[in-house]
């Protein structure tokens, strides 16, 4: 972003803090409406975090103190705020770990804005059998487009241990898809 | 699907139709029609409402229920006071006695109003001449009594 700085200045500003917020929202609610969605599964829930990510970033930008960029802040509070929907959600339904890959792919495919091929679903059973921590990683890697520096940033780990699970991922999921024509036609 | 090799961002919307279509042809991820300008007036007003929330709420303030449940109970007590009739008993000593003082001024009316026409003829009276206005005034009244008696 050019002049984050001037940026976060008025972002913090009363004077002009409405309008730059409105202008914050244009940037970046995609990108994190798709961060949470893939995180939540279903349109309904990641409409909601997406919700309280913005406001619990409107509240806190007074105390913003630009350690990472405005961009690692935000996905930061976005990623949280979906673990913490998750976890809440878990605690709602007494879900135990071991339906965990059912949960995600049940959740998903009841989801009325699924609109899923059956190539699609493939790749969304291959993604649910990975562990949590893997999976995430490989959706921000890849869905995301974010930098591994942002990834250690935002996860709250090592550059070196995301790379090395993202490359391990990549390489499973080939495995996994080789059958599917699409996929492999574009494959590196 | 896109290669699983780095993909460069270019601009703000480039980037967000890619991301649009990779979630939707990849993942099958949709959502409602102009879903992202609805959320963004729905954040946009939540903003709002809770910009206006930092306003101290009035269940905190502890004065403002203090003076309201103060104003309560003297509309209350003021209601109770205007539709009861006291009884005399009920009334201070010296709020009766004001009373019966006037009502005893009705009954007197002749006296008071006798003595009022003196007091206020009294005050065209000359100072030289006004022992003996007062020496007419006492006999006349003398007289009067007298009569009144005989």
């Amino acid at each position: 972003m050019k002049n984050e700085a001037d940026f976060i200045k008025r972002l913090t500003n009363p004077r002009y803090r409405d309008k730059a917020f409105a202008e914050l929202l244009d940037l970046y609610q995609q990108r994190l409406y798709w961060h949470i969605r893939k995180l939540v599964n279903t349109h309904e829930n990641a409409d909601d975090v997406l919700q309280n990510t913005f406001l619990r970033i409107y509240k806190s930008l007074p105390n913003f103190k630009q350690q990472s960029s405005l961009s690692t802040w935000m996905y930061r509070i976005a990623h949280n705020e979906s673990l913490r929907f998750l976890e809440n959600e878990k605690k709602k339904q007494h879900a135990s770990l071991d339906d965990e890959t059912n949960n995600y792919l049940n959740i998903l495919t009841e989801d009325i804005y699924f609109e899923g091929t059956a190539v699609q679903l493939k790749l969304q059973r291959v993604l649910s059998e990975l562990p949590e921590k893997q999976r995430i990683i490989f959706q921000m890697k890849y869905y995301d487009d974010l930098k591994f520096r942002e990834m250690a940033a935002i996860l709250d780990a090592k550059e070196g241990t995301l790379k090395s699970s993202y490359y391990n991922t990549v390489k499973h999921i080939e495995e996994k898809m080789l059958d599917v024509e699409l996929f492999t036609k574009t494959k590196v | 699907m896109k290669p699983l090799n780095k993909h460069k961002n270019t601009d703000q919307k480039a980037l967000e139709e890619k991301l649009q279509k990779m979630h939707i042809e990849d993942l099958g991820l949709g959502m409602p029609e102009d879903y992202f300008s609805k959320s963004k007036s729905e954040i946009l007003a939540k903003v709002g409402i809770e910009d206006k929330s930092k306003v101290l709420p009035l269940y905190r303030n502890k004065i403002f229920w203090a003076a309201a449940a103060a104003i309560a109970v003297l509309f209350v007590l003021t209601l109770f006071k205007t539709n009861t009739v006291p009884q005399i008993e009920e009334i201070p000593a010296i709020v009766s006695d004001t009373i019966e003082q006037l009502n005893k001024g009705l009954a007197n009316e002749d006296f008071y109003q006798g003595e009022n026409d003196i007091l206020i003829s009294s005050l065209f009276v000359e100072d030289t001449e006004l022992d003996e206005f007062v020496d007419n005034y006492m006999l006349g009244e003398a007289l009067f009594d007298k009569t009144e008696f005989d």
